[in-house]
């Protein structure tokens, strides 16, 4: 039996770029976008902004500063661990 | 005594599981700071040494990443914390000179700013989506659970979100031209 598809709608073209659109919704999404240059337009300006946001996050995170690695912060916790057992009044 | 000898196997290192969520925390204290970096880093760091410290993750993988996220949320909803929530003008430095090699670095590296502005200025619940969704590849679902709302939430504040930006940044490059002509206006 052949399911009936229920119409395309804004979901199914957000899932479009974001590679989240199940297989068997493509051939819809396609019929539906080459009717409604409107929406096909839209959603361009949607995937290139999704592109740029990556690009931008990339950039304004950078790589992982020394700081933020795991062994650093262990390696931190043990000098603190440490100064304090040492500051404790000594009996 | 099998168990005992397993014991160890069963305790993944938290190194193991936390290292590799890192850089997606640090994009996500900084679409919800909407600040600097370094405060978006304070937020990791102070994020990172709880997850370190006496607090257990549970499970493996993504929900290691989810108990990192919701962690970070929290501790950024603490008074203390607040500060590195700045107005708009505060914003996301993008140093153009921390993109060397790149062709064209200074251009993109302006586009970078133009565009993190125009997302600095949306609502909280947007930006997180819009970051979640188009730059961590969460499902939908996964957003959903993560932020703790339907899934139907997640599209419209997607969906508003997008949008929003799209009209955002049309409206920056028509500013951007206008302001070019009346340069050009001026030198004849």
């Amino acid at each position: 039996m052949i399911p009936v598809d229920r119409p395309v709608d804004e979901g199914d073209l957000h899932a479009r770029i974001d590679g989240l659109l199940p297989p068997h919704r493509g051939a819809a999404v396609d019929e539906y976008l080459a009717v409604n240059p409107d929406a096909l337009a839209r959603f361009s300006q949607y995937a290139e902004q999704r592109e740029a946001l990556r690009a931008a996050f990339a950039a304004q995170v950078g790589p992982t500063p020394d700081r933020l690695s795991v062994a650093r912060i262990r390696e931190e916790r043990r000098h603190r661990c440490y100064r304090h057992w040492h500051e404790l009044p000594q009996p | 005594m099998s168990w005992l000898l397993g014991y160890g196997e069963a305790m993944p290192d938290r190194a193991v599981l936390i290292e590799p969520h890192i850089p997606g925390l640090r994009r996500f204290a900084s679409a919800l700071l909407r600040g600097g970096r370094h405060s978006a880093d304070d937020l990791v760091q102070d994020c990172l040494e709880r997850a370190l410290s006496g607090w257990h993750l549970q499970g493996r993988g993504r929900c290691a990443g989810m108990a990192l996220h919701n962690s970070l949320q929290s501790i950024s909803e603490r008074p203390a914390a607040s500060t590195g929530r700045g107005g708009h003008d505060a914003l996301l430095e993008v140093a153009e000179a921390e993109l060397p090699g790149v062709e064209g670095g200074q251009n993109s590296a302006l586009e970078h700013r133009d565009l993190l502005r125009g997302f600095a200025a949306l609502p909280e619940e947007r930006r997180l989506v819009l970051v979640l969704i188009g730059v961590e590849d969460l499902s939908y679902a996964e957003a959903a659970r993560m932020l703790g709302v339907p899934v139907g939430t997640v599209m419209s504040r997607l969906s508003r979100g997008r949008e929003r930006l799209r009209h955002l940044m049309s409206g920056e490059v028509k500013s951007d031209q206008r302001g070019r002509r009346a340069a050009l206006t001026r030198v004849q």
